[in-house]
């Protein structure tokens, strides 16, 4: 079983990469954390139907005979427990969801997350937004326009998907905020630090 | 209530067949259901037949407001179908896009180089740009001016001022075309190559001698299309920027026409080398590039555009020349960025001479000028290279050209000069930015890329004239004869490879 994503110490570890990136960089680093992005309704309704038929071909074809009442109450009541299943299972909620449909959803929450927290103000442009979906699995990476250069950088692409792949594999908090450690090397040479840099964002897990 | 019974009558019927009270599964009990042999679709197309011919009444009006209801739908969506619904998108990394990429010229001419070839055209533009107030100056590029862009020259506003101090800022080429073969149809005129290459300059232009006043700086926007023969052959190094008879190299007058008074031959059209065979001005100013605004930069985080023949390439320079190595390359890289990167926010460029070629010489003249006529000065503080890699090697026989992506990083602003007022930039704040950045050597130059400021072929102290040559011996030496130097900066969106 996998550590959950998000504790007390986790959060610790957390703030204290965004510390530690900051204090070489003039980069001002956000993390969010959301246990789900987006409705999953549609998870649950397809599983709920999914689980309706199965039970009507059952009521129809099986061996045994069953009064038109059950035939017409059996496959609502199984398809609505289903349904209630699947929006307590993420398991099933992420197997009903494509995988592309769960990542654009993820960078879609990363840039309004990244509008809503402002991180988007910073005197030098340089904010950088990592947002984390527990649900999906998924974390997306938003920067401004002062770290938009980046992107481009094989350490940097290397960096971010070492993250992306810890999400996907179930590391906790801890282990992921090692991760993003290593972020700060790369910022420190491209956006050095100056002496009258202030902390224009928050450092805790928003 | 009747009428409801009669829609009815057809489905209670329908939900009737097959009939019984209870359900048996297995085998072919389940074709028992009464929808089976039906569903909803054919239950109301029976229910609109029925309608149609025992009630006509209801079933004809019914049908053509059905019909009436699709035809709207249908017109609806055609007409959405057309719209766009998209604002404006984010600008994307360019499509690829019909190769624009000169050196493929070399295919049908083998001497043909594309750092010989924009020495030539920035040479031609300033020339010719030079020579538009005196007719019998332009008559004398005829083999390089087709009639029409004598003309056109000649007729530039205002008529006959004196031009003088053209600068290039850039040069772009926006269309080429190089035919299949070389071979000719029988009887029929070659085939021919054509470049269409646009053109950012600013120049010093007087007004007419009968009317002596003040000079007016013009920046222009041109479009220039140049053609030749597809048989026609490069010039070596030494003759391609001499502007004499393309034929025979006597000098070329005004004399003759078209013709070569020493060869005898007609030597315009592209006939022994490229001629520009159209002009338009797509803008001309006297007010300089806005350089106040705080222009966003674009394209930077685009992925690195790397050429498909870059690691055969790079092996055989390194093979042929060991001396190549990326350490060398790095530390010369550094020596040139500095150099060129203090002497710019000096706004004098003597310091970065000895680095960069005649044509990014002139390119950033081009904008310091543009600066000091503005007032403003763009300072670069702490500017530094954080990473770069090669993506791109030409190789051809007069020259190798080696392209880099740079990511770089510094405080970088503009203050008006009298005042120290900051207009744009940040003085706090490091800019991190990238560009490609094109080296040039002579393809016999052989040896480690030096990173001291030593002249390559004396060894004295460098100091080097705006003409690029050695004050000590008197070698040129920013045409890449020693050593790479700098001849191109790109942007990130308009580099396409």
């Amino acid at each position: 079983m996998a550590k959950p994503f998000l504790t007390p110490e986790s959060k610790t570890a957390l703030s204290e990469a965004v510390r530690a990136v900051e204090s070489c960089s003039s980069a001002e680093l956000v993390i969010a954390v959301r246990h789900r992005t987006g409705s999953y309704l549609h998870a649950d309704l397809l599983f709920g139907i999914l689980a309706g038929i199965a039970a009507l071909a059952f009521l129809l074809f099986s061996p045994w005979l069953f009064a038109p009442l059950w035939i017409l109450i059996d496959p609502v009541v199984i398809g609505v427990l289903a349904g209630l299943l699947a929006a307590w299972s993420s398991g099933l909620r992420r197997s009903f969801t494509p995988l592309a449909l769960r990542r654009q959803r993820v960078e879609t929450a990363a840039r309004s997350t990244f509008v809503e927290r402002r991180v988007h103000g910073t005197t030098g442009r340089t904010g950088i937004l990592l947002y984390v979906s527990v649900l999906e699995r998924e974390a997306a990476l938003v920067v401004d326009v002062g770290v938009e250069a980046l992107a481009a950088m094989d350490g940097w692409k290397g960096a971010v998907a070492e993250i992306e792949t810890a999400v996907r594999n179930k590391e906790d908090g801890v282990a992921v905020a090692a991760r993003i450690r290593g972020l700060a090397t790369l910022l420190s040479s491209a956006l050095v630090r100056g002496a009258d840099d202030i902390n224009e964002l928050p450092d805790e897990v928003c | 209530m009747g009428f409801l019974l009669l829609l009815l009558e057809p489905a209670m019927a329908l939900a009737r067949a097959g009939g019984g009270q209870s359900y048996s599964g297995g085998g072919s009990g389940g074709s028992g259901g009464g929808g089976g042999d039906g569903g909803l679709i054919w239950l109301l197309i029976r229910l609109w037949f029925w309608l149609l011919f025992h009630h006509p009444v209801i079933g004809v009006p019914l049908t053509i407001v059905l019909i009436y209801a699709f035809v709207q739908y249908q017109k609806r969506h055609a007409t959405a179908k057309g719209q766009s619904w998209d604002s404006a998108p984010p600008k994307e990394p360019p499509a690829p896009q019909a190769s624009r990429d000169l050196d493929g010229l070399r295919t049908l001419d083998p001497e043909f180089s594309v750092v010989l070839f924009e020495d030539f055209a920035y040479a031609l533009f300033a020339r010719a740009h030079e020579a538009r107030s005196s007719e019998r100056d332009l008559e004398a590029l005829s083999p390089y001016l087709s009639a029409a862009s004598r003309s056109h020259l000649a007729q530039r506003r205002p008529v006959g001022a004196p031009v003088s101090n053209v600068v290039v800022g850039a040069m772009r080429v926006v269309a080429l075309s190089i035919p299949p073969a070389t071979n000719a149809a029988p009887g029929g005129p070659p085939p021919r190559e054509v470049v269409t290459l646009e053109f950012e300059a600013n120049m010093t232009v007087g007004l007419p001698v009968e009317k002596p006043g003040a000079e007016h700086t013009h920046y222009v926007e041109e479009r220039w299309r140049l053609e030749r023969d597809a048989t026609v052959q490069s010039k070596p190094p030494e003759k391609a920027l001499s502007f004499q008879c393309p034929n025979c190299g006597a000098p070329f007058g005004p004399e003759g026409g078209d013709r070569c008074q020493y060869c005898g031959q007609v030597v315009s059209g592209g006939r022994f080398d490229w001629s520009v065979e159209s002009i338009d001005l797509i803008r001309m100013e006297e007010r300089p590039p806005a350089l106040t605004s705080d222009v966003q930069e674009v394209g930077t985080n685009w992925p690195t555009v790397f050429h498909p023949r870059l690691s055969a390439r790079w092996a055989e320079l390194v093979r042929e020349d060991p001396g190549v190595t990326t350490e060398a390359l790095n530390a010369r890289l550094q020596l040139i960025y500095g150099e060129l990167n203090a002497a710019w926010s000096r706004r004098d460029l003597g310091g970065a001479r000895p680095y960069v070629s005649d044509g990014l010489f002139d390119y950033l003249q081009y904008w310091i000028t543009a600066y000091e006529k503005q007032g403003l000065r763009n300072v670069l503080e702490g500017m530094r290279i954080v990473e770069w890699k090669t993506v791109k090697i030409v190789r051809d026989r007069h020259y190798d050209a080696l392209t880099v992506r740079l990511w770089g990083s510094g405080r970088d602003y503009t203050v008006r000069q009298a005042t120290g007022d900051v207009v744009t930039g940040d003085p706090k704040h490091d800019r991190f930015y990238s560009e490609y950045w094109t080296l040039i050597r002579g393809a016999n130059v052989k040896g480690a890329p030096r990173a001291d400021k030593n002249c390559p072929n004396c060894g004295a102290p460098l100091d080097v004239n705006m003409a690029g040559q050695c004050e000590h011996c008197g070698a040129k030496i920013t045409s890449g004869e020693f050593d790479w130097v700098l001849s191109k900066i790109e942007q990130d969106d308009s580099y396409t490879g």
